[in-house]
């Protein structure tokens, strides 16, 4: 689809970047109004030493993502996409599939500049579909809860091994010899038994360098083999 | 009084929202914004309203998917967080460990945190949405060339080694389960199990939308089903 009316892409990429970076430094601001409001309205303030505490093993499970994740999805997701997406979250369930669907009926290619376009049409309505829906769900949710009889709150304790469980398994479908490693170098360190933090350094960075290797060297035989 | 009973205040509910709000607005703005480029480009209108469409029934799914992950961590965290953190950057695969983590690095269980390590579990779990937006605000219009550069051409290195990361981190808080038994034990192989059938049946009925619910269920299963232990 070429573009017929010499639309300017410059000007359009522009506010792009400019609205992006205002909402996402707002957003970065608002993301503490209810710690605040702990701390102003309640007295809750905890300190910055507990709030260090608290934050450490969530960097270190956690940092190498913050850094390469927003670069990994960029191809797909486009510019605007990146700004839409980082704010509003929900990257591969929800954006991706919309990002996708809106280009294919439109007859776009990805990654130019008239799929940014479309693929942000997509990606703004799904934003405003899932927070109405969301704000259905928060409401009810509450309303559910009062009423789940009392022998069923234990549950809720196993929110997460249930998660863990099964996004391992879902990973696992999708590489299970990384899956293999990741429980093999995690099985070693926890019967180490180190520190907190610096166990998870010690299992994050292991797997990620001995899987980088591995992968490498599968891929370097496949060649030579050919 | 209890943690979960500052949680759950109403307040927390007004502040939790302006970053819903904020998301809602951007989005909102950019949609205008773009559909107003798109018909100046020369775009059929009719078309890009069955974008429109088509994403609006797309997003209808996965949005439940997450309300549900939102009520599962309301008893964690209390509803406005809960309903926050879903909302809008990030999602229960961080925001559930994120919760563990916090409280680890105080030196609690889930069970002993007191209205103060709540306070601490917000400004750090409102310190873990933000480093994925500050790159993008500094780094984003910078990621074409920096691709070029990092990856000399095989991009699939970095999902590659987001994919060893996150592995990494579930096998870690699994591991733990498998050396003492208990419930947690059994809800972890139940939520992996049922991820497991719901998977192959999404693959072998090639029902797409399976998809987003594999990980509600698997949740849903698998902490009820641990209770049967």
């Amino acid at each position: 689809m070429e573009n017929k009316n010499n639309f300017d892409y410059e000007n359009y990429s522009k506010g792009v970047i400019s609205w992006g970076r205002t909402t996402l430094l707002i957003s970065i601001f608002l993301a503490f109004l209810p710690a605040i409001y702990l701390a102003v309205g309640h007295g809750l303030w905890p300190g910055l030493d507990m709030i260090k505490k608290a934050f450490i093993p969530i960097v270190a499970a956690w940092g190498i993502l913050w850094l390469i994740e927003p670069i990994s999805y960029y191809p797909i997701l486009g510019l605007t996409g990146t700004y839409v997406s980082w704010l509003a979250g929900n990257i591969l369930n929800l954006r991706l599939p919309c990002s996708i669907l809106a280009q294919q009926i439109a007859g776009v290619k990805e990654g130019t500049k008239e799929g940014d376009i479309i693929s942000t049409i997509g990606l703004s309505t799904s934003v405003v579909v899932n927070l109405i829906i969301l704000v259905i769900f928060g409401i009810a949710g509450v309303q559910i809860l009062e009423f789940l009889p009392s022998s069923l709150n234990e549950a809720f304790d196993y929110v997460l091994p249930a998660i863990f469980g099964a996004m391992m398994a879902s990973y696992a479908f999708r590489n299970y010899k990384l899956a293999i490693l990741a429980l093999v170098i995690a099985l070693i360190v926890k019967l180490a038994k180190v520190s907190s933090g610096l166990e998870l350094m010690l299992i994050v960075f292991p797997t990620v360098i001995i899987a980088l290797l591995l992968n490498k060297n599968a891929n370097r035989i496949k060649n030579t083999c050919k | 009084m209890d943690y979960l009973e500052f949680a759950n205040l109403p307040m927390m509910w007004v502040v939790s929202a302006p970053i819903v709000l904020i998301a809602l607005i951007q989005a909102l703005v950019y949609l205008k914004r773009a559909y107003s480029a798109a018909l100046e480009i020369g775009f059929d209108r009719d078309m890009l309203n069955r974008c429109i469409r088509s994403s609006i029934i797309t997003s209808i799914g996965p949005s439940c998917a997450i309300g549900v992950g939102i009520v599962g961590l309301m008893k964690l965290i209390g509803g406005p967080m809960a309903w926050q953190r879903l909302s809008v950057i990030g999602a229960l695969i961080f925001e559930g460990p994120n919760v563990a983590f916090a409280a680890e690095g105080l030196g609690l269980t889930l069970h002993e945190i007191t209205p103060m390590a709540f306070a601490a579990i917000c400004w750090a779990m409102g310190l873990s949405g933000i480093f994925w937006q500050l790159n993008v605000i500094f780094f984003a219009p910078s990621y074409e060339k920096i691709l070029h550069k990092v990856t000399k051409g095989d991009e699939k290195i970095l999902s590659f080694i987001v994919l060893s990361t996150m592995m990494a981190i579930f096998s870690r808080n699994i591991i733990p389960n498998f050396l003492v038994i208990s419930r947690s034990t059994f809800a972890t192989i139940i939520g992996a199990g049922v991820m497991v059938i719901m998977t192959l049946l999404c693959k072998k009925l090639k029902q797409d939308w399976i998809a987003e619910w594999t990980l509600p269920v698997s949740m849903l299963v698998g902490m009820f089903g641990a209770l049967a232990f």
